[in-house]
């Protein structure tokens, strides 16, 4: 059975007053008004660690709850940072399999309440325990991979930093996104390092924030056509290749392989850059760009909201912001939006079709999503 | 010497040591390797997780055996093809540049802990 999405939307990311029972509310409540849909025949959640974020659990029974949709069935969904994209790849079973007619799908993570250093110690409880010991976060295992993507196909330092001009500039135009705020090159070269050669301005930012989608078997303007997910050996030590992720590779084969599309096919993407290299990273290991050729790429303006294959015209994870758990969600929400005409200012050209690629981990658990817009 | 398992199948080395191959799921024979290797790529941390103190060097070394090993190491090995040696000291990997200096430094230390030894034997006892 065919799967369409009945509505899409997210809560204003940044530092919110909410818990994260509240945003899930908020962006609950906001589809909700929408759609004007209150059936759900079962609700799903995706959080990556709320109980250590914020000590709340039971969150699946908590929404239904607190949403007055009691005794609805409600499951949370975890694979780290891509659980808002691996719960609509689970709630997706639900339709197709024609279980359930309308599913509400939500997500969100509350991390602005913890100081950084303790916020990135609860992140880098998904790296390898050995890895761990030496002290490595998950922006000094990107920096790792970055220096040898770097060396290997002969990468400046600045053409990295225009993943960041790019996405900041983009999420300027996104009312809902964390950052909105307009840098140069000067500006990612004076932040601060976190992990050489990482910066400041190439980290994504820790933000609260909540996704919220709808499924339905009804016919609508936007259909998911295709589903695929990968995972990888979680040591960095133990992987094939430093510059490319194999979880990404395969979780596009599969995506490509049920829409029986190629990635040529693809008119816009919205792409996991938690660091600058991921985006280019991400944007070769999909196929949309030949394997070193993804900065190249970037540099020449193809990427940008007015180019041949627009990335992240949302600002993505670096300018619309990071709640671990809604990222994977808060993507596909975009290319809904993008597809429905509701881009605003950052609409893009040929929203055709829309493919979201979400990481969990340090690429140990990703997730690619491919829609298409329904004639009308 | 470090460690480490390997596969029967594949002949891949694990370190550490872990039960099962993840690529031919066979059970691993437990056998030592050498901590020499070259460092594939490095960074230095500034924002590292709560409870390190910055600067944290890491190093990402690929031992003549073929497998690679995420390390903390010094400034020093902080170059593409560094020859390094490893040594677990705790839970913990340590990197240090394997050249001339590395092998007269452990020397020296030997020859110095010897001496404390002795120098400590030389010391007149205080009469009690």
């Amino acid at each position: 059975m065919s799967v369409y999405l009945a509505g899409a939307t997210h809560t204003k990311f940044g530092k919110r007053p909410y818990s994260i029972v509240g945003l899930l509310l908020e962006a609950a409540n906001e589809i909700i008004e929408n759609t004007g849909i209150t059936d759900f025949d079962e609700i799903y959640v995706g959080t990556q660690n709320p109980e250590e974020f914020t000590g709340e659990a039971n969150i699946a029974s908590q929404i239904t709850d607190q949403l007055a949709l009691t005794p609805t069935p409600a499951f949370r969904i975890n694979t780290a940072s891509s659980s808002g994209a691996a719960v609509l790849h689970i709630a997706y079973n639900a339709v197709a399999a024609g279980r359930a007619k309308r599913v509400l799908v939500l997500s969100a993570e509350k991390m602005t309440n913890l100081p950084t250093n303790r916020a990135t110690k609860i992140l880098a409880e998904v790296i390898d325990r050995s890895e761990r010991a030496a002290g490595v976060s998950m922006a000094s295992l990107a920096a790792l991979i970055t220096k040898f993507y770097m060396h290997k196909y002969h990468m400046h330092r600045d053409d990295l930093s225009l993943v960041a001009l790019k996405n900041h500039s983009n999420g300027l135009l996104n009312p809902r996104a964390h950052l909105h705020k307009s840098i140069t090159l000067a500006d990612v070269n004076k932040s601060k390092i976190i992990a050489e050669p990482l910066r400041l301005y190439d980290c994504c930012p820790l933000s609260d924030g909540a996704a919220a989608v709808i499924l339905t078997s009804s016919r609508t303007k936007v259909k998911i056509i295709g589903l695929g997910s990968a995972t990888d050996h979680v040591p960095l030590r133990n992987r094939e290749g430093l510059t490319s992720f194999s979880a990404t590779v395969n979780a596009g084969e599969r995506a490509y392989k049920m829409a029986g599309l190629s990635p040529k096919d693809i008119t816009f993407a919205e792409i996991h850059d938690a660091f600058t290299p991921f985006e280019i990273i991400g944007s070769e290991d999909l196929g949309l760009f030949e394997k070193g050729e993804g900065w190249k790429a970037l540099k020449n303006g193809v990427t940008q909201i007015d180019g041949g294959l627009p990335i992240n015209p949302s600002g993505g994870l670096k300018s619309r912001g990071h709640p671990v758990g809604a990222s994977g969600m808060a993507q596909v929400v975009e290319l809904y939006w993008q597809m429905t005409g509701n881009a605003g200012k950052r609409q893009v050209l040929n929203p055709k079709i829309g493919l979201a690629q979400s990481i969990g981990g340090l690429a140990t658990n990703n997730f690619v999503t491919i829609l298409e817009a329904q004639n009308a | 010497m470090l460690d480490a398992a390997r596969c029967p199948k594949c002949n891949e080395i694990f370190i550490p040591p872990r039960m099962f191959c993840p690529k031919c799921r066979v059970k691993l024979e437990n056998i030592q390797v050498k901590g020499v290797g070259n460092v594939l790529t490095f960074t230095t941390i500034l924002v590292p997780p709560e409870g390190f103190t910055p600067p944290v060097y890491i190093v990402l070394v690929k031992l003549d055996s073929g497998v690679n090993l995420l390390c903390n190491t010094s400034k020093s090995c902080l170059h593409f093809n560094k020859r390094v040696i490893v040594t677990k000291i705790g839970d913990k990997f340590i990197a240090e540049p394997h050249n001339i200096f590395y092998v007269a430094k452990k020397k020296l230390k030997t020859l110095l802990r010897r001496r404390e030894k002795t120098s400590a034997q030389e010391v007149p006892k205080t009469p009690s």
